[in-house]
């Protein structure tokens, strides 16, 4: 019995765009009705001043989730990014104060990111500790770190490079952190759809064993994945400072949430082997999107949170009745 | 005969994602009787069996007991009405001891309170009753399969079963263990147990089975007594047309040795040596625990070896990961396809390309011609019946998910290939598919190593068997020779003494 | 009785019917761990010792025990609850709301805080339990809802209460040394326990965190008990929110902040494995004081808060891996060994 050849498909750029939208379809909808809901009650959402620095905000956010989805679709996960963020804002401002120029300064952060998600990756090769335990542990003694070197308080900082860093725009109005982030996610998503490690990473996420019986390297990638996390949170935490003008070790605390929220609304599944960067990206303008317009709308901030909560379940909730049709698969804790 | 049945279930019909596994299916069974039940995989034998305990519920159809229809909709009204399941995954907690598994669900309580002391005395005299020499808060996880095997009997019958579902229960079995089980069926018999065997192995049924029920396709071809049909047609019934010669005639190998193990070890093995010659077929046989899996894992570079030398064409070789032996050559498709050898929530395409992928992504390019290539070549080479190379491999057949192990495996063009148990858990039609696969491996001078349990496909596929025991090489017997048949492979695989 | 291989009939009854000594065997790991700190602390900082110390810590203790209780529940049976530091926060706030806002009377208003502790709870399982998304991110979810509720309510300020009932539940020390807060943690410490062992629900809970396929064949209902495990989760950490807002003699939306980390961290400590169905309640317990000593500990020496960050940090990244290491020796001497004469338990009286 013959099997059936490959059928004669549209342009393969409509045919992505088209699947982009098939996947995600409960969060554009959602998307789509937070639009809709923000052009009556809040207008003011659109202006461009506003759309200009809710995507500045978004970029440290987008960083993390990038780095975040690395690491669920190998089935791992980095609850120590929030920290490296903080603890890469005080070594940067400090640089700075040593005298350092700008760019080496952020430099230094983003390389004390990368040495963190070193760590984490060392850690959960060579004892075998769950990723959630091992990330866990290391976010505590980050956060130590983090005071210590700062001593407790914030760590202001001159200079217009540096502000321009994260506060300046090119061509006068997009903010220069977005750029980075796009360049960030034009990377990672050659990384994961163009390089024979994209790849490797979906086998491990998708079934270890599987992925050691095909030859894969599973600790090189398990060591690549946490150290571009470890790098994204560097890098988010340089963005950061420079916006703040002051490196604090107290910042960025529930950023490793956010970042989890954003990769899961998008698609990025807790058990491993699924997701896209473009889903990621999705959840994490979604996420900002939604933040941003109750702000302007005018909502007690506090509220906040709840509405967060409440539309990470809800999105989750749908995708899950989405996705329950086509495979059934349960996931599990994380750990 | 006109015998009121003791179980009946009449019409039975069940659908998951509007696809019929069951259509009208009518089953009776008498008491004490031992029915087999078999079919193809996918012929909705497990499906039936789980509606009959409660873990699914049909959607049309009932169950009646002893002449009155009941009602099962969860498992433990299945268990309440003397229904016990033992799967084929055993179902036991491996973390609890035997008397917490025996009692789970059922536990005995002095009003809210856990009675452990009664527990623990009752259990402990079921397990003697039964001869089993276990202790009960040992945990579940360190017996063996047929130690667990024994204790869910156990509970059955404890429980005052009064119909025992047993699905493939001597998959994980050896020899000896398989008589003790039966021995087992045959005192139930005794004890007007009713049981309900499911199981591939067509030899075992015509030993203790009275009565046999073939399905295919979701519906019930026939119910005949075993006295009154043969191996072969019942082999045909489950197919549905006849099976043409499963075998063909061996090839002659070449001479020129290939590759040599020489004093092979490490925990599981001891001193196992052996050579193996260009597109020759060496099989491996022995029991289960003989170490096969072991062998092929070390050479594999998967477990470390402690001693021993491994050389290719002459030249040393070590393998420390698996890594290291796809370059030279080998290719390992494991034992257990869902486990170790697809990822199964990825399509197709993922799965064939992932041990050639750098043939297909290199420098931020992707060569999407050369992947359709490879994997028309293969999907045409191995008729893998799929629906396109999109196809989420999770929802694949057995043997169509095995079919895309070795494509994925000969994409690579290895010197040598491993074959685990190729043909596990995969029905007939496949199996004769697997059996051309494989010699045309061996026409085309790819030497392979193939551990089989089933020792017709010993019998006839192999150039040499080498027969292990518990980790030892105990022989290695030649085709042409006239050693080699089973009676011979079988006294060596359990200890006997190398002449 | 039939014994088998190496066992001596006598020794394993031994072993069974002697608590204490399966205590000590059971959880050895942990308690070398609390040994180790204790004289590390010791060492350093012989203040430690003192009576004022030693109160003091017990009566903090009570919040990070309750908290490790309710996640020792969850994670035995392969779920977590990051929710529960939140309740904590909301529910003294539900508290003091009712008892100073509104004037209500206290028994009420501690009724009314245990009953949003189960509510959200019982939200929490009947998510978990029915979709089967996975207990992190639903709780995550959670941890949102319920803490802005505090934050919404008080709009981010404190409700202070100053009252001789309110200070006898957080302060108040029983015979002039034992904190009442210690005293009701312990209880519900063994009403835990109790559940844990010697109800039939409890032993499930093992059962569903160690194959739950084979708990829901064996006709357990698995949803029932997944519900339950949250819905007390819920309640002990509405308890810890009752006492620290006592004793803080105020409530805020902004308190417990991370606390579900030191939980975290004694139950990993305590032997208890993230894939469910292994550990015991007691060496659990065991990893909270573990945690106490070191957070006291290092106050006594003068340290600051932020080495103790560090060092629960590393202490917990070392006790899983030497837990790893031993884990895997276990099961290389149980092949070598007869295979009937290693592990002899499954889950009692932990």
């Amino acid at each position: 019995m013959k099997s059936t050849l490959s059928r004669k498909q549209p342009s393969p750029f409509v045919r992505a765009t088209l699947g982009y939208f098939k996947r995600n379809v409960g969060i554009m909808t959602a998307f789509i009705a937070i639009l809709l809901m923000l052009s009556i009650f809040a207008p003011a959402f659109f202006r461009p001043q506003n759309i200009s620095n809710m995507f500045r905000t978004l970029s440290v956010n987008l960083l993390l989730a990038f780095g975040m989805s690395f690491c669920l679709i190998i089935g791992g996960i980095d609850l120590s990014v929030g920290q490296g963020v903080a603890i890469s804002g005080v070594v940067t401002t400090l640089c700075i104060i040593a005298g350092y120029d700008w760019y080496i300064a952020i430099a230094f952060g983003i390389l004390v990111g990368g040495l963190i998600g070193l760590i984490n990756g060392l850690v959960i090769i060579f004892t075998g500790i769950p990723p959630f335990i091992a990330t866990i542990a290391m976010q505590s003694i980050v956060r130590g770190l983090a005071f210590i070197l700062g001593q407790g308080s914030s760590i202001m900082v001159q200079g217009e490079d540096f502000y321009n860093y994260a506060n300046g725009n090119l061509f006068g109005f997009i903010p220069i952190p977005f750029i980075i982030a796009v360049a960030a996610a034009i990377l990672c998503y050659l990384l994961l759809n163009r390089t024979t490690f994209g790849t490797q990473m979906y086998a491990l996420g998708g079934n270890p064993n599987a992925a050691l019986f095909s030859g894969i390297n599973t600790k090189k990638i398990q060591l690549l994945c946490y150290l571009i996390s470890g790098l994204m949170g560097g890098l988010a935490g340089t963005i950061l400072s420079s916006r703040l003008m002051s490196g604090h070790p107290n910042v960025a605390i529930g950023y490793e949430s956010d970042a989890i929220a954003a990769a899961v609304i998008g698609g990025v599944s807790f058990a491993g082997g699924r997701g896209t960067i473009g889903g990621a990206i999705l959840g994490a303008i979604f996420m900002g999107v939604m933040i941003n317009g109750l702000n302007v709308w005018g909502l007690n901030s506090y509220w906040q949170y709840i509405v967060k909560g409440t539309v990470v379940l809800v999105a989750v909730l749908i995708d899950l009745f989405v996705i329950t049709r086509r495979t059934k698969s349960l996931d599990r804790v994380r750990a | 005969m006109d015998n009121k049945a003791f179980l009946s279930m009449e019409g039975i019909s069940k659908s998951f994602f509007g696809v019929h596994v069951l259509n009208d299916v009518s089953l009776s069974v008498q008491q004490g009787e031992v029915h087999a039940l078999v079919g193809e995989n996918g012929a909705g034998k497990s499906t039936l069996m789980k509606i009959l305990a409660g873990l699914y519920t049909a959607d049309e159809g009932r169950i009646l007991l002893d002449g009155s229809p009941v009602s099962i909709r969860t498992p433990k009204e299945g268990i309440q009405n003397g229904i016990s399941f033992i799967h084929q995954e055993l179902s036991m907690v491996p973390d609890m001891s035997i008397m917490q598994n025996f009692y789970l669900g059922e536990e005995l309580c002095r009003g809210k309170v856990l009675d452990n002391r009664a527990m623990w005395k009752r259990t402990s005299t079921v397990l003697q009753e039964f001869g089993l020499k276990l202790h009960p808060d040992l945990t579940v996880d360190i017996l063996s399969v047929a130690q667990q095997q024994m204790v869910e009997i156990c509970r059955a019958i404890s429980f005052n079963a009064r119909v025992i579902i047993m699905d493939e229960p001597t998959a994980s079995l050896s020899g000896g263990e398989v008589a003790s089980l039966f021995e087992q069926i045959r005192r139930l018999k005794k004890e007007k147990v009713t049981i309900i065997f499911i199981s591939h192995k067509l030899e075992e049924l015509m030993d203790i089975c009275d009565n046999v029920t073939v399905l295919r396709d979701g519906q019930l071809i026939a119910t005949r007594p075993i006295s009154e049909i043969t191996q072969d047609e019942l082999i045909s019934l489950m197919v549905g047309r006849k099976i043409e010669q499963m075998f063909e005639q061996r090839g002659n190998s070449a001479s020129e040795v290939v590759f040599e193990a020489r004093n092979l070890s490490n925990r599981h093995l001891h001193d196992v040596s052996f050579t193996l010659k260009k597109g020759e077929v060496l099989g491996v046989s022995g029991l289960v625990g003989a170490g096969r899996t072991e062998l092929a894992h070390a050479i594999f570079g998967i477990d470390r070896l402690s001693r021993g030398e491994m050389y290719l064409n002459g030249r040393r070789i070590v393998h420390h990961r698996p890594g290291d032996a796809i370059k030279n050559g080998f290719a390992l498709v494991p034992e257990d396809r869902k486990q170790n050898g697809l990822v199964l929530i990825q399509d197709v395409r993922f799965n064939l390309t992932l041990c050639v992928i750098r043939k297909i992504r290199s420098f931020f390019r992707v060569f999407k011609k050369r992947e359709r290539e490879l994997l028309d070549r293969y999907a045409n080479a191995m008729s893998i019946k799929m629906s396109g190379h999109d196809q989420v491999c999770m929802s694949l057949s057995g043997g169509n998910q095995q079919k895309v192990v070795l494509s994925k495996w000969m994409a690579t063009e290895p010197a040598i290939m491993i074959l685990d148990e190729p043909t596990r858990g995969i029905d007939v039609g496949a199996k004769s598919e697997i059996y051309h696969i494989i010699h045309n491996l061996s026409e085309a001078g790819i030497s392979v190593i193939m551990i089989s349990s089933e020792l017709p496909e010993i019998i006839n596929l192999s150039h040499r068997v080498l027969v292990m025991h518990e980790g030892h090489p105990m022989k290695i017997i030649d085709a042409d020779t006239p050693e080699f048949n089973q009676e011979n492979i079988m006294h060596y695989a359990t200890g006997g003494i190398p002449t | 009785m039939n014994g088998s291989g190496k066992i001596e009939n006598r020794w394993i009854g031994f072993v069974i019917r002697n608590p204490v000594v399966t205590f000590l065997r059971r959880n050895r790991g942990v308690l070398v761990t609390l040994l180790l700190m204790v004289a590390l602390v010791a060492y350093i900082a012989p203040t430690f010792f003192t009576g004022k110390n030693a109160m003091n810590v017990m009566r903090q203790l009570s919040t990070n025990m309750l908290l490790t209780m309710a996640l020792t529940l969850c994670i035995i049976m392969g779920s977590i609850d990051l929710s529960v530091a939140a309740t904590i926060a909301t529910s003294g706030i539900v508290m003091l709301a009712l008892y100073v806002h509104f004037s209500l009377p206290l028994y009420i208003s501690i009724i009314a805080a245990l009953v949003f502790g189960m509510v959200f709870g019982l939200l929490n399982g009947i998510i978990i339990a029915y979709t089967g998304l996975p207990p992190f991110l639903v709780t995550l979810s959670t941890t949102n809802i319920i803490r802005g509720i505090g934050f919404v309510y008080t709009n981010g300020t404190t409700i202070v209460a100053n009252d001789d009932a309110i200070w006898w539940i957080g302060k108040k020390y029983l015979f002039g040394w034992l904190p009442f807060s210690l005293v009701m943690t312990v209880v519900c410490g063994i009403l835990v326990w109790f559940f844990l062992y010697k109800t039939r629900t409890g032993i499930h809970v093992y059962a569903v965190g160690s194959n739950e396929e084979a708990a829901c064949n064996a006709g357990i209902n698995v949803r029932r008990v997944r519900i339950i495990v949250h819905v007390i989760a819920g309640v002990l950490a509405a308890v810890a929110g009752i006492l620290l807002t006592c004793r803080m003699e105020s409530a805020t939306a902004r308190a417990g902040v991370a606390y579900e980390a030191d939980a975290i961290s004694s139950v990993v400590l305590g032997g208890i494995s993230f894939k469910g169905g292994r550990g015991f309640f007691g060496g659990a317990m065991i990893g909270a004081l573990v945690i106490a000593v070191i957070g006291n500990g290092m106050n006594s020496i003068g340290l600051s808060d932020n080495w103790q960050f560090v060092v629960k940090g590393l202490v917990v990244i070392i006790a899983v891996f030497l837990d790893t290491i031993s884990e895997r020796l276990r099961k290389r001497s149980q092949f070598e060994a007869n295979r009937t004469s290693a592990r002899i338990g499954g889950p009692q009286n932990g």
